[in-house]
This record gives C-alpha cells, sequence and structure tokens, in this order.
C-alpha cells in the first residue's frame, strides 16, 4: 500500500538522510544528562522497542475520526492518502512526495537548512528517515482564511511490529500568504510517531497555526518545530495537548527579520502517568519584534509537565517585546510540573517579562460557587475551564476557538469522578 | 425558619462557637452585633456548609429539616443565601454566566427547567438598575478588580437574583458609601414579606436604620449574650461591648 517511488531519492536527499543517520549514530538518543532534557528520560521509551514499519493497513472513511472542518488533509502511518482527502484550492503542493516530484529544486531549497543537528538528536533520526510528510505551499499573495484539518492517523493495525512514523512536514507561506491550519493527531494503539515541521513565512506572510495533539494515551510523540520568520510576518500557534504517554514538543522561533509578531501558545490536560514536555526558544535577530508564549495546564494523578521557554534577545533586535507565562494546576499531590522560562537579553530598549505558577485549585471560590449553589464538581469544572480557557480567548476564528473549547469540555467532563 | 441549637464548632481543633442557640422565625428580620473575633462569621459560615467548621454537638435546623451534615450547594437548593464579609474574586467567569450557573443549578436541585435566556437578561437588566450597578461589571471576572463597595453590591445583586427564603448579610454594610448603603438597604426592604427572613450581621447602627430589625442578639465569646428590640442596638451603639467582654 505504499505510494508509487517516483522521484523520492535525488542525490541531495540521500545525501540527507545519509548525514541525518550518522549523526543519530553518534549521538544516539538524548540523556537527561542533556540539559533540554534534564527532566524527561526516554528509558521507558528505548525498553518499548518500537520500529520502522511501512505498513498502512486498508483504512476507508469509517477508520477515520469525525472530520472536524470542512477540508480535510489526511496523512496515515506517516504517507498522504489522496483518496481520504479532500482538494483544497490554492496549494502548490500538499504531501512532501508529491512536491518533489514536481519541484524538485524548491524542495531542496526548503529542506537542506536543518540547522545544527548534533543538537537535536531526534531530529537527526526523522533526517535519517525522510520520506513523506505534508508540504503546503502557498504562493505569494495567497490567502487560505478557512481554516484546514490535517488528520496524521497512527494505527497499527495489521502491524507485526510496535511501529514508528516519521513524518517531515513543511509549510511553505511566500510573501504575503495566509494560511490557517489544524493539526489533527490521533491513533490507536501502542506506537510512536516522530514529526519535524519545518515552517518557512516570508515577508507579510501570516500563518494561523492550530495542534490537537490527542495520541492514543500508549503512544509516544515527538515533535520538532523549527519556524524561519521573515520581516512583518506573523505567527499564532496554539498546541491542545491530551494524549500520548509522553510527548515531547520542541518550538525553535528564529526571528530573522524585523517587526515580525510570534505567538507560541499551548494548553494541556494530563492524567494517568502522562508526561509532556515542551521547549521554546524565540529567538530575536532584528528590531520591534513581538514575542508571546502563553501555558497553562491541568495536571492530576502522577503526570508531570515541563516548560522551558526561552525568550533570546540578541544586541540588533532593539524595541523587542517578549513575554512568556507559565501556570499548572496540580489535581493531585503526585502530579509535578517543571517550569523554566528563561530571558536572555544583549539588547537594551527591550520589554521583556516572564512568570510561572503551579498549585492547587483554590477552595475559596470553590465554597463561594457552591454556596451560591452550584455543585462542587461542576465549580471545578467552571473554574478549570475558565483557566484553560484564557489561551483560546484571542483566536478570531470561531471554528478553531469551538474545537479547543469543546475539548476542554470534554476532557473536564470524562473527569468528572475524578475531579 | 431558622433554628440553632447549643451549637459547638472548632476550626483547627480550637472551639469557636460555645453551645450558641438562636431561632429566627418566618418573616422576620433579625440582627447581630459583636465585637471583632467574637464569632459572627464563623457562623454565617458554618450555617453556610463551609468546610473546616467542625460542628462538635448541637445542630442547625433550615426549614425544619437538620442541614448540618449537607453541602453547602444543596443548603443554597433550599434557599439559603451567604452574603459574604469578603466576597471572593473568581477569575475568568463573568458575573453574568455565574449568575446563570447558579440560578439554573439551583432550579436542577429542585427539579425544576432552566430558566430561558430572555428571561434571564429581563431579571438582570432589572435587578442591575435597581441597584446601580453598571452593566459593564457583568462583563467582567466575579469580583476582579472590584472596589470594596462594588463587591458588596455585587452580593446584593446576587442575593436578588437568587431569591433566597433566608439572607444571612454579613457585615454587607461595609465598605459602602452612604447611597449605595440606601439602595443596599432598598434592595432587602424589597424582598422583605411574611415569607422570607434575615439575618443581618453588622457593626452599625446606621444600617438598622434603614433594614428595622424585628430582634437584636449580641454575640460574643461564641455564645448569644443578650437578646432584644431595636433599641438594644441603640445601647450597644452607646455603650459599646465592654460588659459583655468582660463577662467571661
Ligand atoms: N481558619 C481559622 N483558623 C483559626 N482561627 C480562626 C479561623 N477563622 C477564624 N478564626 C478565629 O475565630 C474567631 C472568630 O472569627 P470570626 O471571623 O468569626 O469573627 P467575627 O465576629 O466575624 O469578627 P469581625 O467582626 O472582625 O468580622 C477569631 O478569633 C478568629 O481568629
Ligand atoms: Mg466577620
Amino acid at each position: 500500500m505504499l505510494p508509487e517511488t517516483r522521484h523520492e531519492n535525488p542525490d541531495w536527499l540521500d545525501a540527507l538522510r545519509e548525514t541525518g543517520a550518522e549523526v543519530f549514530a553518534a549521538t544516539g538518543l538524548p540523556t537527561p544528562a542533556n540539559e533540554d532534557w534534564k527532566y524527561s528520560s526516554l528509558r521507558k521509551y528505548e525498553k518499548e522497542g518500537f520500529q520502522i514499519s511501512d505498513i498502512i493497513g486498508e483504512i476507508d472513511t469509517n477508520d477515520l475520526p469525525k472530520k472536524l472542518l470542512d477540508k480535510r488533509i489526511v496523512f496515515v502511518n506517516g504517507f498522504f492518502q489522496p483518496r481520504l482527502s479532500d482538494q483544497v484550492e490554492g496549494l502548490k503542493a500538499v504531501s512532501l512526495l508529491d512536491w518533489l516530484s514536481n519541484e524538485p529544486e524548491a524542495v531542496q531549497e526548503n529542506l537542506v537548512d536543518v540547522g545544527n543537528l548534533s543538537d537535536m538528536p531526534l531530529k537527526a533520526e526523522n533526517t535519517a528517515h525522510i520520506r513523506d510528510g505534508v508540504a503546503l505551499v502557498l504562493d505569494a499573495g495567497v490567502h487560505i482564511e478557512k481554516p484546514i484539518e490535517i488528520l496524521y492517523l497512527s494505527t497499527t493495525k495489521g502491524v507485526e511490529v510496535k511501529p514508528k512514523y516519521y513524518l517531515r512536514n513543511l509549510f511553505v507561506l511566500h510573501d504575503g500568504a495566509h494560511l490557517n491550519v489544524l493539526e489533527n493527531y490521533q491513533g490507536q494503539g501502542t506506537y510512536a510517531v516522530n514529526h519535524v515541521c519545518d515552517i518557512a513565512l516570508h515577508e507579510n506572510a501570516e500563518f494561523k497555526h492550530y495542534r490537537l495533539q490527542n495520541e492514543d494515551k500508549n503512544a509516544y510523540h515527538f515533535c520538532h518545530t523549527r519556524l524561519m520568520h521573515h520581516a512583518r510576518s506573523s505567527y499564532e500557534t496554539v498546541t491542545c495537548t491530551r494524549g500520548a504517554c509522553f510527548s515531547r514538543h520542541d518550538i525553535q522561533s528564529l526571528l530573522i527579520g524585523a517587526e515580525v509578531s510570534c505567538n507560541i501558545n499551548g494548553l494541556y490536560m494530563l492524567n494517568g502517568v502522562q508526561h509532556f514536555d515542551t521547549k521554546i526558544l524565540a529567538d530575536h535577530m532584528e528590531p520591534n519584534g513581538v514575542s508571546k508564549q502563553l501555558y497553562k495546564g491541568i495536571l492530576d494523578d502522577e503526570t508531570r509537565a515541563v516548560f522551558q521557554g526561552k525568550v533570546h534577545v540578541r544586541r540588533p533586535a532593539q524595541g523587542t517585546d517578549g513575554r512568556q507565562l507559565s501556570h499548572a494546576v496540580l489535581l493531585s499531590t503526585a502530579a509535578e510540573i517543571d517550569a523554566k522560562p528563561e530571558l536572555e537579553i544583549y539588547a537594551d530598549d527591550v520589554q521583556c517579562a516572564h512568570g510561572a505558577t503551579s498549585g492547587a485549585l483554590d477552595e475559596d471560590p470553590l465554597f463561594y460557587m457552591q454556596s451560591r449553589g452550584i455543585p462542587k464538581d461542576q465549580a471545578r469544572r467552571l473554574l478549570l475551564g475558565s483557566f484553560l480557557s484564557e489561551v483560546i480567548e484571542d483566536i478570531d476564528c470561531a471554528a478553531i476557538q469551538s474545537i479547543f473549547q469543546a475539548q476542554i469540555d470534554d476532557w473536564l467532563l470524562s473527569h468528572q469522578g475524578a475531579l | 425558619m431558622l433554628k440553632i441549637k447549643n451549637l459547638h464548632v472548632e476550626i483547627d481543633g480550637k472551639e469557636i462557637l460555645k453551645g450558641l442557640t438562636l431561632e429566627v422565625p418566618k418573616g422576620e428580620v433579625h440582627a447581630i452585633m459583636g465585637p471583632n473575633g467574637s464569632g459572627k462569621s464563623t457562623l454565617s459560615y458554618v450555617v453556610a456548609g463551609r468546610d473546616g467548621y467542625e460542628v462538635t454537638k448541637g445542630s442547625i435546623e433550615f426549614m425544619g429539616k437538620d442541614i448540618t451534615e449537607m453541602d453547602p450547594d444543596e443548603r443554597a437548593a433550599l434557599g439559603l443565601f451567604l452574603g459574604f464579609q469578603y466576597p471572593v474574586e473568581i477569575p475568568g467567569v463573568t458575573t453574568t454566566n455565574f449568575l446563570k450557573t447558579a440560578i439554573n443549578a439551583q432550579r436542577k436541585a429542585r427539579g425544576e427547567d432552566d430558566i430561558s435566556p430572555v428571561d434571564f437578561l429581563k431579571l438582570q437588566k432589572a435587578k442591575t438598575e435597581q441597584l446601580g450597578i453598571v452593566p459593564d461589571m457583568l462583563k467582567r471576572g466575579v469580583n476582579v478588580g472590584f472596589s470594596g463597595g462594588e463587591k458588596k453590591r455585587n452580593e446584593v445583586l446576587q442575593l436578588s437574583m437568587l431569591d433566597p427564603k433566608f439572607a444571612i448579610l454579613d457585615e454587607t454594610d461595609s465598605g459602602l458609601d452612604i447611597d449605595a448603603l440606601k439602595t443596599v438597604a432598598e434592595g432587602v426592604n424589597a424582598m422583605r414579606g411574611s415569607e422570607k427572613s434575615f439575618l443581618v450581621i453588622t457593626h452599625y447602627q446606621r444600617l438598622l436604620d434603614y433594614i428595622k430589625p424585628d430582634v437584636v442578639h449580641v454575640l460574643a465569646h461564641g455564645k448569644i449574650q443578650k437578646t432584644g428590640g431595636p433599641e438594644l442596638a441603640h445601647e450597644l451603639e452607646e455603650k459599646g461591648y465592654e460588659e459583655y467582654i468582660n463577662a467571661a
């Protein structure tokens, strides 16, 4: 069931894979000795013994989760499924394999600059296995304002081993292009998925990028995002995390142009033994950039969340406005959050702020609400829901906002007993 | 309506109420006055059902039912209301949403249908106008960034919208300017009737000029020390609590 092999193996790409493989062979998986991985151990992941798999069982529309938006692009076990996907006007390419066969030079241009792989072992591993992935390419001035859903479904159906899937995703928005996307990660079974996402926002481009991580509770999810921000481009992302037993999200935002705006927000709802780690870097290199990070989450049972956010302001980046906040509510004494917001500033005319809070739900508002007739579990849901909703209140796309709201409501309701 | 018998209450093992007995019949307004730290707020919390206030002896009966073991929301659904001395901030939940949720939760507990959105808005509009509350406050998080007086008005707004059978007002007058005090008193007086009772906790005679109590109690050392008519409040205003403080 693999797509036909077309022009998917140009020399430069083979060389790139080779580099990835060499680096990964040298680094191996990151360990907590690595400062970036201080709070997250991959021992359990290693023990699972995941293996690369190319199998895509028979999947038809009935096997897919409910469509969240009008248009949907579907990937199953790492490969684009044209048969299950909708046509979207205005896109030059949809999948990496497609784009490779049409415009290999353009792909090369967008793919070869991978950064320093030895600092990013999982990205190196992904690079060694580049096959397919989403590739949404918008010509200058093209506007896609209506949100598109990209479903990444991972299954273990018909797969003998515990499978490991790699996706190499590209979003390229040329000058003045607008795009609105919801990436929806779902799956069934014990599997691992490693996404690498490269985003190029050319001048005045605008990308609204939403993510819903709802992987199987036995799955491992890795996602490495690198964002190239050219002048006056704007980026807004909200990641809603509620799936996977282990997930790690790296976001590197390189503000290489002036006057860019970069909002990186997230909300998470964890229970059981889930572990969720986010590492963000906003690297301001040019003047008058705005970057904001807001992460809020609820942790129950024996869950653990890690938030390492850094705003780096280089000397030329005068007039930078950089903010990062992490807030967590702990519903159990066994839950834990490690928040490490960091500022590194070399310019003098800047406005930067950061902060982190965590703690149990306040008893006073709960009693106040109860005294007005609201039962305790409903009062808790209302308080927790409004706590999380702050992350989505500025989303101007109503369809996306209500999808996230529904996720919050659903999680809180399914925890009624535990709350 | 409310019958409290020989009530002993402990907080963290420390006895605060030491055998308090009090009865507020249907249709009456009673006032409680007493020195700081005498247990007035403790009484109001324990009647409302706050966690951590342990009833070690005695009972609280409301409308013929022993409510000592009931959750606060169950008590509210029965028609009990507490106006807080220090109203609590609830960030992220707008006053409108809060009020609607509370009204519907109480209706649900009583087996009634939700209030229609139109009826709710009508009710809210009428009550906010009556109490001179600016509509903008309804869109903000409950009590978040409200001034002391605004918080107290918000308590009275909740009181009049929830329309309970029995309300305890714990120093609802402190922090209010003179005009607000009159408005609030008018709000309470408008609710007064043969079916409703109030227990008004205050330090000031002034409130009792507007809301005329039927009975005044003096609380000190965790017990009702004296019960009398409205004239008792005047007497306290003149002489203070010395007599009761030294009683122990
Ligand atoms: N959580 C608590 N832990 C320990 N002691 C408490 C607690 N809450 C109240 N108290 C004590 O109980 C006593 C009664 O307090 P309460 O608030 O009921 O007084 P009050 O009569 O309402 O006073 P005021 O007129 O100042 O409002 C005080 O001595 C107070 O310090
Ligand atoms: Mg008090």
